[in-house]
């Protein structure tokens, strides 16, 4: 058996051990998808913080409607259903996005990618390239360009279960993905002038 | 394949395609063309600086503190339930304030209990018109207590 089956088969269990009341079986539901819970979280909003919120706002909901799933759709669609309501709820209130670049400096990633820089091209492509593009992925992408984006592209999950996981048909993946590939990758050509000289 | 028309298809290629390994005219393109091919490996590396930049930003919350922070057992009351006992309560309380206006016949200060099989009608004081202001629910036991204030009657349908 794969391991993803294995990790289905094992989430069902968990599952219908955790809507009997077994808080055991529901912490383990939430371990074994919480790495993804946060990851939605944060690729939705953009901001480690609010990432952080939703994803505890979802582990309470998870708890409080666990009942109420009746695996119609996957656990793992209704969870990603769960987390993209509870960022959607967070910006209505809010009405404001991300503070991605904040953060993104001071995680430190940047001093490090400038020490990086002078070890090498490749390094020194990554140190110049990372603050814009993640500015880009953030800031020019739409929600859905840049959740397909991640899932298909950074994560290497397979377009077919990302429309499942999404509830969206395979096309329209498709199309949000080569969207969000030419958004990225054309800021990427913008910042090597030298390859478009190349092609003119 | 035109270096103009591979540039475009790089903009949305796959990345597997971009490694020039696989089969297609893209691929092919990208083993015989140097430029195009460090185009390819630079949009590749810049996906990976991206995916390493997103990861850099999960500093994520503790598993454990998020799971002391879900309240145990059953405590929480669904929001339809929520919505249900904030609609019974006023519907009740409104439903005694209705009665609180009416008097059945009968003597003060004596509880009365009915067939149910008899539907009661009740009306406010003075009413002489035929028309009933309240009528029990069919089959509803109907329990009705005078108070010492003769204008206040209470009147309870149970099924």
């Amino acid at each position: 058996m794969s391991e993803e089956a294995d990790h289905m088969t094992l989430t069902d269990e968990l599952v219908r051990k955790a809507r009997t009341g077994d808080r055991q079986a529901f912490e383990r539901l939430i371990r074994l998808h919480f790495g993804r819970i946060h990851r939605w979280a944060l690729i939705g909003t953009g901001d480690p913080d609010d990432a952080d919120d939703v994803t505890q706002r979802v582990l309470i909901l998870v708890h409080r409607k666990l009942h109420s799933f009746r695996g119609e759709a996957g656990f793992e669609s209704w969870l990603y259903r769960i987390t993209r309501n509870v960022v959607g709820e967070l910006f209505r209130k809010r009405k404001s996005r991300t503070r991605t670049m904040d953060h993104y400096e001071a995680s430190g990633v940047e001093a490090k990618m400038t020490e990086a820089e002078e070890k090498g091209p490749t390094d020194r492509i990554a140190a110049v390239q990372a603050a814009s593009l993640i500015k880009t992925f953030f800031e020019a992408l739409p929600t859905r360009q840049r959740e397909v984006f991640d899932l298909v592209e950074l994560q290497g999950r397979k377009p077919g279960d990302v429309a499942e996981l999404l509830g969206l048909e395979a096309s329209t993946v498709r199309v949000h993905l080569l969207r969000a590939r030419r958004t990225i990758r054309s800021r990427v050509l913008e910042q090597h002038p030298e390859f478009a000289e190349d092609y003119r | 394949m035109r270096c103009e028309i591979a540039r475009d298809r790089i903009l949305e290629a796959d990345p597997a395609e971009l490694g020039y390994e696989v089969a297609g005219d893209l691929a092919g393109h990208l083993e015989g063309c140097g430029s195009c091919r460090t185009l390819a490996e630079l949009v590749l590396e810049s996906e990976q600086a991206l995916a390493g930049a997103i990861a850099a930003l999960e500093h994520r919350l503790d598993v454990d503190a998020a799971l002391a922070r879900v309240p145990n057992g059953q405590g929480w009351r669904s929001r339809r339930g929520w919505r249900r006992a904030g609609i019974v309560l006023p519907l009740a309380a409104a439903a005694v304030a209705a009665l609180v206006m009416l008097k059945p016949p009968g003597d003060p200060g004596r509880a009365m209990a009915f067939d149910p099989s008899a539907p009661v009608v009740a009306r406010p004081l003075g009413w002489d018109q035929p028309a009933p202001v309240v009528r029990s629910p069919r089959d509803a036991s109907v329990v009705v207590l005078p108070t010492d204030n003769p204008d206040i009657t209470i009147v309870w349908f149970m099924n």
